[in-house]
């Protein structure tokens, strides 16, 4: 009688989720599986393309276009190394400041989200309009850095736009994991002995560690795929063309949907495959906070 | 939870809403075969002057009124638009303004309708623009405004505008003197780099392309040109800040009185007249041809022409209003109205015209002697090939002489794999 009710309350479940998989098939699957087939097939201006096997991602990994790819890898590694651990840091210490502001936890919250609820693409102008040779943010310094000019400043430029923007948001994940901390084992911290700095590596750390490991997972997956920054503010010149701006030029611009296709075939690929590494890298230690606190 | 649940409800409706468009009424208002309302492509227009003539239009043509639709401020931006809209062959537009480099690839690629050329005015029109509008020997579009660089100089300092860069560069002791940077042209990483690099490259007597548009820019003589961009930035006759320059901060620096000589559009005569809000060079500027190397340069062709899309429900309606357009009065007021530059040959000595706009015969002389950029369908490619060599000449990355070998290089891959 058990296993039979068990049986159709499964096969019940089972119905239920039909819905929802045939959405995320057509949504998902479809479009996966048709720049897949993409892919492997020429682009022409006549329109007329054929079968190319893998010439596609050979061109890209090592044919004609190999240190065009492989800088812009380089490029799309280096901002989501900067730009994410700048954002982790800098995000956790505002989450920290809006957990213990009492009063005014409300006003400073709102103050500190409203670079994450500008749109990139306006916020990249704005910052476009004041990095300008002789713009405000020069003036401020008293020399004239041109921002999208020269390597090292352009990066640097397009690391600070997306840290200013995303920060907030870090923050706020985080935030949302502190305030899950229940107060008591603070309190029998403090009864243990252990000072502020203990409490916050022995405490607060093994427990928002969680919301951390989402929000990195979060900004990896979004930097990998850093495409408006870099478009608006320097278009790509000066070391700062990354993998989504490279695959934009040619799927886009060049009007060559297979060669795109084999481009973000491979932009999905790396980013796949380093989504999987911090996910069974870092959840192991999720698993082990997880053991520790019961 | 409930409040939840409302929330998706809500953006569900609006998806919902968003997906249905008001049903098509195309061809409601009757009529012949190919006539009906069309929707014009166009460019942004502060001025108002394509509204003008749409509304004059509309007045005597009440059965086939014109639409205008504003394309993205940057070329770049207006061009990416237009290929997804034309590649998804929306019938949103009829008619295309479309600069005069994508003309190729368009028909190439079958967006746009080939144009019987016996329609043409038989006589009048520029020759250069007009070969801009055809590919394989048809015509695909009209030419309705045309653009070609000038040497824009500050006349209360400079008293004779220099005709080769060995001139300009003398003047540069007057600019040092005031503080102010010598010389720029656009260097950012735009296809207006590509125009400056071919201009360069044609002062030195090189050329990108071959009259069969076949890479032909591994010369000594495109080095010549590309090293004389180098020697400007090393030397300091054009500020280290041009590097960041397109055609707006090029207008800026020169308006603020940062910037002796600037080669600009025409389009930044009116501006640049302008008295107030930190403009300081009103009446104090005038323009001259570009400078060359062993004589006066020669610029690279700009301008815009219409072209009928492929997809067009009503192509006659789209190709006599890009014909009307051709016609003096309307010409004129491409002229009067916009400050544009326009086809007809016969307006640039208009006494009229020229007392409005001083830089007309000028201009004239300088289309005279303009070059076509790159025609060919992958032009998107070899500008993008051009930018990426020049661009690291500029920053003095890479040899002139190893650019144009690379690019020559990059131009052949280019064209083999369209």
């Amino acid at each position: 009688m058990a296993v039979t009710m068990q049986t159709a309350e499964r096969r019940l479940g089972r119905r239920l989720l039909l819905p929802t998989t045939v959405l995320l098939v057509l949504m998902v699957g479809y479009p996966i599986v048709w720049a897949l087939r993409l892919s492997l097939y020429s682009d022409s201006i006549t329109g007329a393309t054929r079968f190319l096997g893998l010439d596609n991602y050979t061109r890209a990994l090592w044919g004609a276009d190999a240190e065009r790819f492989w800088s812009a890898a380089w490029n799309t590694a280096l901002f989501t190394v900067t730009a994410g651990g700048l954002e982790l840091v800098i995000g956790v210490a505002m989450a920290l400041v809006m957990h213990h502001l009492g009063a005014f936890r409300g006003p400073v919250r709102a103050m500190i989200l409203v670079p994450w609820a500008i749109p990139t693409a306006v916020a990249a102008v704005l910052w476009q309009w004041m990095l300008t040779p002789n713009g405000i943010v020069n003036d401020l310094l008293g020399r004239q850095i041109l921002w999208t000019g020269e390597t090292t400043a352009a990066r640097a430029a397009i690391v600070l736009v997306d840290v200013w923007k995303t920060a907030p948001f870090v923050g706020l994940l985080v935030l949302a994991g502190l305030q899950l901390i229940p107060k008591e084992l603070y309190e029998s911290a403090k009864m243990d002995g252990a000072g502020a700095l203990r409490r916050f590596t022995s405490v607060t750390l093994p427990l928002v560690a969680p919301a951390i490991l989402v929000a990195m997972l979060f900004r990896i997956l979004d930097l990998m795929r850093l495409y408006d920054t870099p478009a608006i503010l320097t278009n790509g010149a000066n070391g700062t063309t990354t993998l989504s701006l490279f695959t934009y030029q040619e799927a886009i611009d060049q009007v060559r949907f297979g060669y795109g296709s084999a481009l973000s075939t491979l932009t999905f690929m790396l980013v796949f495959g380093v989504a999987l590494l911090v996910i069974r890298g870092c959840g192991v230690k999720v698993f082990e906070t997880g053991e520790g606190r019961r | 939870m409930k409040k939840s649940l409302l929330c998706v409800a809500a953006l569900l409706a609006l998806a919902g809403c968003s997906g249905s468009t008001p049903a098509d009424n195309a061809g409601a208002s009757g009529g012949e075969e190919g006539r009906g309302p069309i929707a014009v492509a166009s460019r942004p227009d502060p001025g108002g002057v394509f509204q003008t003539l749409a509304d004059r239009w509309n007045e005597s043509h009440p059965g086939e009124p014109v639409e205008l639709i504003e394309q993205p401020q940057s070329s770049d931006d207006a061009r990416a638009q237009l290929v997804q809209n034309l590649q998804a062959r929306s019938t949103e537009f009829d008619l295309i303004l479309a600069n005069n480099v994508w003309i190729s690839e368009f028909a190439a690629r079958g967006w746009i309708a080939e144009l019987p050329a016996d329609e043409l005015p038989a006589d009048g029109l520029l020759e250069a623009p007009l070969a801009t509008a055809e590919y394989d020997g048809a015509l695909y579009a009209v030419p309705l405004f045309t653009d070609a660089g000038l040497l824009y100089y500050r006349t209360d300092l400079v008293p004779e505008p220099p005709s080769t860069f060995a001139e300009l560069i003398g003047y540069c002791d007057i600019a040092a003197a005031q503080g102010m940077g010598c010389y720029a042209g656009q260097y950012a990483k735009t296809d207006g780099l590509t125009v400056n690099a071919q201009e360069a490259i044609n002062a030195a007597g090189g050329d990108v392309l071959d009259e069969s548009g076949a890479p032909d820019v591994g010369t000594a003589e495109a080095a010549a040109g590309l090293q004389l961009l180098r020697d400007g930035f090393d030397q300091g006759w054009i500020p280290r800040e041009a590097i960041t320059y397109t055609e707006e901060e090029g207008r800026t620096a020169f308006q603020q009185g940062r910037l002796l000589f600037l080669r600009n559009w025409p389009y930044m005569h009116n501006l640049a007249s302008a008295e107030g809000d930190g403009n300081v060079v009103a009446g104090k500027f005038d323009v001259a041809p570009l400078p060359g190397i062993d004589g006066p340069g020669a610029s690279a062709l700009g301008g815009w022409n219409l072209a009928v899309s492929s997809y067009s429900e009503h192509p006659e309606t789209a190709r006599d209003f890009a014909l009307w357009l051709l016609e003096p009065e309307q010409q004129r007021t491409l002229v009067t109205d916009g400050g544009l530059s326009p086809v007809l040959a016969e307006l640039y000595d208009d006494p009229e015209l020229v007392a409005q706009y001083p830089y007309l015969p000028t201009l004239k002389d300088a289309l005279a002697n303009a070059r076509p950029l790159p025609k060919s369908p992958v032009w998107s490619a070899i500008s993008l090939a051009v930018q990426d060599s020049v661009y690291a000449v500029l920053q003095g990355e890479l040899d002139p002489a190893d650019a144009v070998e690379q690019l020559q290089a990059a131009l052949t891959d280019a064209i083999e794999n369209a």
